[in-house]
């Protein structure tokens, strides 16, 4: 069976290390990541992803902008954005199968839990 | 920062309680000054003493009323009568004591008309100082609600901002954390049974960091309500649900005494659930073992009222006024945040209901949330 593509982008290098070691390991997802929003663009259009995983609040580009140029990009405007915040509470995006105002969100922190939700 | 004023306005008690006298004793002893005066004026034999008479009238009207007061007036005239006709010289016209008794008796009255004017007088006054310093209460009040309105802003703006910085600064390393517990957790072999408690206190941990920083979060910014039509009682028992362990671990015996079954209101479910938690924690925290938690709804043509009492303590006079303000806990620390109570009434006041927290006469303390009735469906 063909594995996901997930791509990680969080400015925070432990997250994105520990997120690739833990959904590599599980066999079910090929994981790249990326730490600059600035490249987060040409990055996954390389890397051609099922599922993109954005942090909200970015020094560079927050996830929101970001959010907005994948999906004006022409190959990568089907990809579904899941946003990955700290403002949020893990009630508050449960509670609404996942999603606040139509977007995908997982709350911080967030373990293998949290990555279930993206099935 | 808006400047705030610290000292609300102390109206000072202005009115001196009066002297009272019923109106019956003060009529008994106006009578009895007139006959005093009557009997030395007749031992006199000259009638001096006309002016004494308004000592007794003007003591009568004062306590007992105009027409006492007249009635006081007329009996000096008599009195005064009754002397001059005793005592009379032959060479008089005789209806000279008539009228040497009508103009004082005449006076007597304008006297007692003029005291009960000034009564009146008086009597408006005071209501229009009563009426005034209610108002003066009442505005002053409303500066001091204003006031506590401006700090409670004041200190949500600040925590606010404090939070989001707070819960980006935390959140993140908690999250780097809890996927190195979940790494742990795979590759730690199910032979080291300690490896396996110690990722479990990783994981309690980070969930207790993360608690702190949610409440933050929430009061800080409560956010919107999803409000659908709920079954209250289901939700109760959910978070009694969520507090199972500690219940048992303390033997709590809960007693449950709902209304209606059939009832939904108007809820957000899970921030309800959230603030029957807090309510709960509380009261199982506040109780000694083999307590008893009582949860009662209650529904009527206004509101909805659930009362959640236990057989702790109860608080002080100086807790008590403290409870809701962020940060103020009784508990040990790392027990809890200071939060959950000010986070549940917020929500409680988004439904558009309160939520009370005092002590009970019987020993314990009782959490009163009532909803408007407005919120209610029937299935």
């Amino acid at each position: 069976m063909k594995s996901k593509r997930i791509f990680v982008i969080d400015d925070e290098l432990s997250i994105t290390r520990t997120m690739k070691w833990n959904l590599e390991r599980s066999g079910t997802y090929s994981v790249r990541t990326e730490n600059h929003a600035a490249h987060a663009l040409e990055t996954a259009r390389h890397f051609h992803p099922d599922i993109i995983l954005l942090d909200v609040m970015m020094p560079e580009i927050d996830g929101g902008h970001l959010a907005a140029q994948l999906k004006s990009d022409p190959e990568l405007k089907s990809v579904p954005v899941v946003f990955l915040t700290a403002l949020v509470s893990q009630e508050e995006t449960t509670a609404n199968g996942s999603t606040i105002a139509g977007h995908f969100f997982i709350a911080k922190p967030a373990g293998l839990a949290g990555a279930d939700q993206l099935h | 920062m808006n400047a705030i004023p610290t000292s609300p306005l102390v109206l000072p008690n202005v009115r001196a309680k009066p002297f009272r006298l019923s109106r019956t004793a003060a009529t008994a002893v106006a009578i009895a000054l007139v006959a005093v005066i009557a009997w030395f004026d007749y031992l006199t034999g000259d009638f001096s003493l006309t002016v004494f008479y308004l000592v007794p009238v003007g003591l009568a009207t004062w306590f007992s009323g105009r027409a006492r007061g007249w009635f006081i007036g007329l009996l000096s005239g008599a009195a005064w009568l009754v002397g001059d006709l005793t005592l009379s010289h032959s060479d008089v016209h005789p209806l000279l004591p008539y009228w040497n008794a009508a103009m004082p008796a005449l006076i007597y009255g304008a006297f007692a008309e003029l005291l009960s004017a000034l009564q009146r007088f008086q009597a408006e006054l005071e209501e229009r100082v009563e009426q005034r310093t209610a108002s003066l209460a009442k505005a002053n009040a409303e500066l001091d609600a204003a006031r506590m309105h401006l700090i409670e802003a004041d200190k949500l703006e600040s925590i606010g901002r404090l939070a989001a910085g707070v819960a980006h600064e935390v959140k993140n390393p908690l999250m780097t954390i809890a996927m190195a517990a979940d790494y742990l957790a795979r590759i730690v072999p199910p032979t080291e049974p300690d490896g396996a408690a110690m990722i479990q206190d990783l994981r309690e941990a980070i969930e207790r960091a993360n608690r702190v920083i949610s409440e933050m979060l929430d009061f800080a910014r409560p956010g919107a309500l999803s409000l659908r039509p709920e079954d209250f009682h289901s939700i109760a028992e959910r978070a009694l649900g969520l507090v199972k362990l500690e219940i048992s671990r303390k033997q709590i015996n809960v007693v449950r005494d709902w209304c209606d079954p059939a009832l939904r209101l108007s809820l957000d479910r899970n921030k309800m659930e959230q603030v029957l938690l807090n309510v709960l924690v509380n009261a199982i925290q506040a109780m000694p073992e083999r307590g008893t938690l009582t949860l009662r709804t209650r529904i009527n043509a206004s509101c909805f009222t659930t009362e959640i009492d236990d057989t702790g303590p109860g608080m002080s006079a100086v807790h008590q006024a403290k409870l809701f303000e962020p940060f103020f806990t009784t508990k040990p620390p790392g027990q809890g945040t200071g939060l959950g109570l000010s986070v549940a009434r917020q929500i409680i006041q988004l439904h558009g209901g309160t939520l009370h927290l005092a002590n009970r006469p019987g020993g314990g303390a009782r959490v009163t949330i009532q909803i408007p009735s407005v919120n209610n469906h029937r299935t």
